[in-house]
């Protein structure tokens, strides 16, 4: 690829004991949030581990306050028909080890059209496994969604509302913290997704489709069309100040640009992009050095 | 007067009063030959659908005699293309011990006569030990209601014609023809060579009138079985009360549900205001539920804007569609009308994850519309629209969730199957296209005024028509190749976004080439 990869910096190290890290930023979460302080959650064990799940490859996992996205809680995931391919491939891994549905909430019409199971299972996702709602206003959409959250017997709840008031997304929010389900706002530009300055969802996504490179045979001759390409950048995400890991500050990279397999869903080739810019894609090159080594993550 | 229906091209006459009777006219015959014997006969279209549903409420008058009362099933079976509610129509009793309560056999038979006389039906009657019997007696007996004493089959038939057998179809005109009329001349007849001959039906409806063989009878069932009714004192109008008094029928039903092993499907609650309006609410459920907190939550949603005007006198409400429904250990505690009382519809509480998205799933229909809810089901099809379908929860009769998918392989398709993208439009939307090579991926598409330049392009994957459905069947001389055939292309644009394109036909010089859109790769 002309974009090349460069190696990241491993990720800081977390201190002797993980677990009891994740056990006390739990409680923090715990305590800052009012909402989790429900009837329910004290009957429960007083602070549990955040469950996580990969993001596609360790370098972007890394960039995370939680070394991965959390199960529990909202992402908001902007950007065009990439966007939904990103929202698959988490939804894939949120059903890992679970049996549980997921709902899936969306506009009665969409000029875009509906989801395709054959689709979905290309990217490895069970189509029998989803509840498709469809709501006619946003106001269906976000009740189904808090309804979904609530219910505590799903996988994930997935959602596309044209606009969500900054109540309904704290409501989503709380509802997904309280019974440890994730959400997801997919909401493709393409559909009159409207970014909000600001949102409850922990983390906020910009997915794009990239220029692929294609498979090319022996002679430079194309012989196929290579994996499909995004451009990934992630432009909220909440406690990053937290750990000290305000991303804009540490200069840490916010945008990668990643090849999607569709077998496994993760990302194999992953580039970061120095402040979110194509053009500094050159810039990345230069830092690579000469000998840019492809990193593989099977995470 | 008679009814009229459409058989084969033209109108016949389906069934005739007795007046008309009495000029000569008879089912079967054709309008113009009946209006050729009485030009002044009353002609109307025959309704049987109608004529069915009479026939039911009739069948519920008739539950006064016995809880036992069905439809004569003959139906469609009658050969006669027109049914046997043309006029034949009949219902069975079963009086087996209920006789007494009016007086003894003959008496219940002269009441029953009689209740139908004031009631405007023209109706025979006629009881004896088995239906066969019953059934011949009523309609070829002598009238006003004749009873035959167990044991007295045979000779009460004897005089009977072979049509009071409920022989119809080819047995029944071939018994015509070799000139057995009365089933007097079947009793006379070897058992074996008529069976040879006519058919094992003739000697097993022989045995059934004559009580050799059992003949079951299904009744109707008597629906909404499972109610409860709660009268008020005063008519209340807060929505506190009524949902109280909701959640305390439901408190009953679930406990007949219990005992019965069922749960419900449907219910139906209905609400009486005192100025004689009444409104009637239903939920469905997606799996067969007894849990009362549920099914109150379900209520409750779909109650919002209920209005109660001046109040509410009587609310009753029935389970109009149940299913068996094991026991289930983490239920019991919620099925205690105690415990309807503190309103524990947190589904925390529910252990079975299946169980309680089949809850969600009950809210979410009950309020969105049960269509709205649906869930991926792949179907057999290589036509890419066809192949996955979106099937309302309701409509389904898995239960969601809790067993594994039943083709699984349907959903990756044929190994060789090109790539499927993940979202597609239900209608294929026609673009503009640059092709430099007429059978060739294009270069450049116009899609909704606006221009897109293709930078890679896989394929084509082509998908024939599927000829053998009715729907796709092609016109008269046109093939395959220039209709419905479709060469599937993976386009790419500068951008990097995916489309699923294709073109329709094969190529041909005298015929530009339709190209459509139909689907988005991520």
């Amino acid at each position: 690829m002309s974009a090349a990869v460069f190696k990241q910096p491993s990720p800081p190290h977390i201190g002797p004991n993980p677990g009891l890290l994740a056990h006390l930023r739990a409680r923090v979460q715990t305590l800052e949030h009012p909402g989790a302080r429900a009837p329910q959650a004290g009957a429960r064990t007083p602070a549990r581990p955040i469950k996580t799940v990969s993001v596609g490859a360790a370098a972007i996992d890394a960039a995370l306050p939680w070394n991965g996205l959390p199960a529990q809680g909202l992402h908001e995931i902007f950007g065009d028909a990439a966007a939904f391919g990103f929202c698959a491939s988490l939804l894939v891994r949120l059903l890992a080890d679970t049996d549980a549905p997921i709902l899936w909430c969306r506009p009665a019409r969409d000029a875009h059209g509906e989801l395709y199971g054959q689709g979905l299972a290309a990217a490895g996702l069970d189509p029998e496994r989803l509840i498709l709602v469809h709501g006619r206003d946003d106001t269906e959409i976000l009740w189904a969604m808090e309804e979904g959250l609530r219910s505590a017997a799903l996988a994930a709840v997935v959602g596309s509302p044209r606009k969500i008031p900054p109540i309904a997304g704290r409501r989503l929010q709380l509802a997904a913290e309280e019974s440890g389900t994730a959400g997801l706002l997919l909401r493709p530009e393409d559909n009159g997704g409207h970014q909000a300055a600001t949102s409850a969802a922990l983390s906020r996504w910009r997915v794009l489709s990239a220029p692929s490179q294609p498979a090319r045979g022996s002679g430079g001759r194309i012989i196929a069309m290579g994996p499909p390409e995004w451009r990934l950048e992630l432009q909220r995400c909440r406690f990053a100040m937290a750990r000290g890991q305000n991303l804009r500050e540490a200069g840490k990279p916010r945008a990668w640009l990643v090849e999607w397999c569709n077998e496994t869903g993760n990302f194999p080739m992953v580039a970061a992009l120095r402040d979110g810019s194509a053009a500094t894609i050159a810039d990345a090159d230069a830092n690579a050095g000469p000998q840019p080594d492809k990193e593989a993550n099977a995470a | 007067m008679a009814t009229v229906t459409a058989v084969h091209g033209g109108q016949r006459i389906a069934a005739a009063n007795d007046a008309a009777r009495a000029e000569g006219i008879s089912p079967g015959m054709a309008l113009a030959d009946a209006r050729a014997l009485y030009p002044g006969l009353g002609v109307r279209q025959m309704a049987p659908e109608d004529d069915l549903q009479a026939l039911k409420r009739l069948s519920r008058a008739a539950m006064r005699y016995t809880p036992w009362v069905a439809i004569d099933p003959l139906g469609d079976k009658a050969g006669n293309g027109f049914g046997s509610l043309g006029g034949d129509a009949g219902l069975w009793l079963d009086v087996s011990g209920c006789a007494h309560l009016f007086g003894g056999e003959a008496a219940l038979l002269a009441d029953l006569n009689e209740r139908f006389a004031r009631h405007g039906f023209a109706a025979r009657a006629a009881m004896a030990s088995t239906p066969g019997a019953a059934w011949a007696l009523a309609r070829f007996g002598q009238a006003g209601g004749h009873i035959v004493a167990p044991g007295g089959e045979t000779e009460a038939l004897a005089a009977l014609p072979v049509a009071g057998l409920r022989i119809t179809g080819r047995a029944g005109e071939a018994l015509q023809r070799v000139g057995l009329r009365r089933i007097d001349d079947l009793l006379q007849m070897p058992r074996g060579p008529l069976a040879r001959r006519f058919g094992r039906a003739v000697l097993e409806r022989l045995d059934q009138a004559l009580g050799k063989t059992d003949e079951p009878i299904s009744p109707r069932s008597i629906a909404p079985l499972i109610q409860a009714r709660r009268v008020f004192a005063e008519p209340v109008g807060r929505r506190e009360d009524i949902d109280a008094a909701t959640t305390g029928l439901l408190g009953h039903i679930a406990a007949q549900l219990e005992t019965t092993g069922q749960g419900a499907r449907r219910m139906d609650l209905t609400l009486y205001r005192v100025d004689n309006s009444s409104q009637q609410v239903r939920i469905g459920t997606a799996r067969a539920v007894r849990d009362a907190p549920h099914l109150a939550r379900l209520f409750r949603d779909k109650m919002e804007d209920f209005d109660a005007g001046f109040g509410v006198e009587v609310m009753a409400l029935a389970a109009t569609e149940t299913a068996p429904l094991a026991q289930r250990q983490g239920e019991l505690p919620d099925n205690s009308p105690s415990g309807l009382s503190n309103n524990k519809t947190n589904d925390l509480s529910f252990s079975d994850a299946g169980e309680s998205a089949a809850r969600l799933i009950d809210r979410l229909a009950g309020r969105l519309g049960p269509a709205s809810v649906t869930r991926l089901r792949a179907q057999a099809s290589h036509l890419p629209e066809r192949a996955s379908r979106a099937i309302p929860v309701f409509k389904e009769k898995r239960a969601t969730g809790s067993d594994a998918p039943p083709r699984p392989d349907l959903w990756r398709g044929a190994p060789r199957r090109g790539p499927r993208p993940i979202r597609l439009l239900a209608q294929p939307m026609a673009i503009e296209v640059m092709a430099p090579v007429p059978d060739g991926p294009p270069v450049m598409f116009r899609w909704r005024r606006r221009q897109y330049k293709v930078t890679n392009a896989e394929g084509p994957e082509r998908i024939a028509p599927e000829w053998w459905r009715r729907r796709n069947r092609l016109p008269a001389g046109a093939t395959t190749l220039e209709h419905g055939t479709r060469d599937y292309y993976r386009i790419e644009d500068e951008s990097g976004k995916r489309y699923w394109l294709y073109r329709e036909g094969l190529y041909r010089p005298d015929r530009p080439p339709r190209w459509y859109l139909h689907g988005f790769f991520a």
